[in-house]
């Protein structure tokens, strides 16, 4: 499964903390105050998508179009 | 936590983002020197973390990304946060682009710029005329925007209102079986089901942007689409409360299409209220 594909399938609150961690760079601090929660929460939110994610990534898609040219190659 | 004993992920995470102070840091460090399996799992959350930050197509360049992390923060930070998503459905992208409002420049759309044509439409229909119904609307139910269609027949050129009515949440699905069954032909398989009897219209919605915003609080209205303007497109603004529900989530992809199918506005700014 591609990442774009993986990141709709994680609780939206771990996709929000992954995305604003990995593609934005943002700290652990910065991410608790923008959205409300501890930096605790924001924490476990992070690891949980990234385990998550990785779990995703090593199984088939479920985009048939992604299939089909998988099944072409 | 000793040295000796594993390290739970929230740990091994927070140690890849150096969030851990100095002395947890030395002792995650000493752990992993002499765990394989901690390290495995230092790998797998690293190589998620990697994989994110390689979504080229959303992050910003280098040059707006200092300013982009700090629009989206105080952005967040403030009350209604507003985040901003591209995604597209085709390739089933849900990954965001996070912008405030002020960011957005996101204003509701005027006379002057209704007359605008619409990128890709080449027809005239594309652009006055179809322009016109962009009113703001509020939709309980897919049935509501059928009704919006039934009273401007014109909208729906190309298909029939069967195809409206009855498709509905399968519009996406048949169209992404079309994309597919092209593909079987080439490969010499056939192409399954009953859906041929679809002929899928125009597909501005693998074409479309779609923006979403994201706000607090949980609002208790309906479903509203409003025109506006984004960074000089003319755009759909969806207003909604996020659900994870699929009967909800099917009927918003309903909406989607109709806004887009109806009005060849190829972009949806979204505005996303979160529980």
């Amino acid at each position: 499964m591609a990442i774009d594909e993986a990141l709709r399938h994680i609780p939206y609150d771990q996709m929000e903390a992954v995305v604003l961690r990995d593609l934005f760079g943002a700290t652990y601090d910065e991410i608790a105050e923008a959205t409300g929660v501890v930096v605790g929460t924001v924490k476990s939110r992070i690891a949980r998508g990234r385990l998550q994610l990785f779990e995703l990534l090593g199984e088939p898609t479920d985009d048939p179009t992604r299939l089909i040219k998988r099944e072409n190659q | 936590m000793t040295p000796h004993e594993h390290q739970d992920i929230e740990t091994l995470s927070a140690y890849l983002d150096g969030e851990l102070n100095a002395a947890e840091t030395t002792r995650v460090e000493e752990h992993l020197s002499a765990c394989a399996e901690c390290t495995d799992r230092r790998e797998s959350l690293r190589s998620a973390a990697l994989a994110v930050s390689r979504l080229e197509s959303l992050a910003p360049s280098p040059d707006e990304s200092r300013e982009t992390r700090q629009a989206v923060l105080q952005a967040a930070a403030r009350k209604p946060s507003i985040w901003l998503t591209p995604a597209r459905l085709a390739g089933a992208v849900g990954a965001l682009v996070l912008l405030g409002a002020g960011v957005l420049g996101l204003s509701v759309m005027n006379d002057e710029s209704g007359g605008r044509g619409s990128p890709g439409a080449g027809r005239e229909t594309a652009s006055d005329a179809a322009m016109a119904p962009m009113t703001e609307h509020n939709f309980n139910t897919p049935q509501e925007i059928l009704a919006l269609v039934e009273a401007d027949p014109a909208v729906v050129e190309g298909a029939s209102m069967y195809e409206v009515a009855d498709v509905g949440a399968r519009q996406l699905s048949a169209l992404e079986r079309t994309t597919v069954a092209g593909e079987e032909a080439e490969a010499g398989m056939s192409p399954q089901g009953d859906e041929d009897a679809v002929t899928p219209v125009h597909t501005p919605l693998w074409g479309c942007q779609r923006k979403v915003l994201q706000s607090k609080p949980y609002p208790t209205m309906p479903i509203t689409a409003r025109p506006a303007v984004y960074k000089g497109e003319k755009a759909w603004m969806l207003i909604f409360a996020f659900s994870y529900s699929q009967e909800e989530t099917e009927a918003l992809d309903r909406i989607r299409v109709q806004l887009v199918r109806r009005t060849d506005c190829h972009l949806l700014v979204e505005q996303v209220f979160k529980p």
